[in-house]
């Protein structure tokens, strides 16, 4: 094989580790998909959202009326409980007790202390 | 099946009275505790993660405790390194919370001061549906809202019943340092 061929070969497998290796860290480094585009399992009302059997991390939109206001959370037909991320802050803002709101979230299961269900990673969507 | 019924009616029968007792009594509580966990040896990308949606309920009468979190509500910078951990490693669909039940050892609410107390906490943690007695420290104080229980304790996985692959051993701790900060407030 002559030098040229060797240096040829070389760059090739050069370009394929590096290649190979970009792909591998864009697997890894991959970002979590946003909330805004994850599908939905539940939509609906909170009643219907209690009697669906959920898998917990299944994403869910709800339609209900604030029935408290907390640090970096909400509390829904006082049953539900929803944080939101500190990139919503400003969406979450003007959120005041007796409105009705839809939100998206992830939903997490129900907290036997508190008696509530839970979602989390919220976000408000206005057009529904 | 006699065996899994029995461990289910006591585990009902913890929360049960736990939770009566504390109807009556006077409670700190946070929704928004902070949990989180280093869980790998010194390598390239640290295993680390946090879980800000961690609940907390403290009797201030006789000192009873309870916390509960979801797994799958820690959070990773790698989403990857997420999947993982609920999948292979906490199991999080089948087993999605984890439970400490205790008692504060010697607390006396009217005894809290502005400046960090160390406790003796006892009681059973419950991961993966393994209940284990344990004895943590935790340091209390009282704020301008209430009480703040902050912890580091350490979990082995084999307690636990986390396996880790040969292929990752050397990367991940057989000891996982958890560390918990919980802003506990009036509880109406």
């Amino acid at each position: 094989m002559s030098l040229l061929k060797k240096y040829k070969l070389a760059l090739i497998i050069v370009c394929l580790l590096l290649l190979g290796g970009f792909a591998l860290t864009s697997y890894v480094y991959q970002n979590e998909e946003p909330m805004s585009e994850k599908s939905i399992s539940y939509k609906g009302d909170v009643s219907g959202f209690i009697k669906a059997s959920l898998n917990e991390s299944s994403v869910v939109v709800l339609k209900a009326r604030v029935t408290s206001v907390r640090v970096g959370g909400l509390q829904l037909d006082k049953i539900v409980s929803i944080q939101y991320n500190e990139n919503e802050n400003l969406n979450f803002k003007s959120v005041n007790v007796g409105d009705i709101i839809v939100v998206k979230g992830g939903y997490l299961g129900y907290d036997d202390l508190f008696e509530e269900y839970k979602l989390i990673s919220c976000i408000i969507l206005k057009d529904e | 099946m006699f065996y899994i019924f029995t461990l289910m009616k006591a585990r009902f029968i913890l929360f049960f009275f736990f939770y009566v007792s504390l109807i009556s009594a006077q409670k700190y509580a946070t929704r928004s505790g902070q949990t989180s966990f280093i869980g790998s040896e010194e390598t390239f990308e640290q295993i680390k993660a946090i879980n800000k949606v961690s609940t907390a309920i403290v009797d201030s009468s006789n000192g009873n405790i309870a916390i509960l979190l979801f797994v799958s509500a820690f959070k990773f910078e790698i989403a990857l390194m997420e999947e993982h951990f609920n999948e292979n490693y906490m199991e999080s669909s089948k087993y999605p919370k984890a439970t400490f039940v205790g008692n504060i050892q010697d607390f006396k609410y009217e005894e809290l001061t502005n400046s960090e107390n160390n406790y003796d906490i006892v009681g059973v943690l419950a991961i993966k549906g393994i209940e284990r007695s344990v004895t943590i420290n935790g340091r209390m104080q009282k704020t301008d809202q209430g009480i703040s229980l902050k912890t580091n304790f350490i979990v082995l996985t084999e307690d636990y019943n986390i396996k880790i692959p040969k292929v990752v051993r050397n990367k991940i701790s057989k000891t996982i340092n958890i560390k918990a900060e919980y802003e506990l407030i009036e509880k109406i």
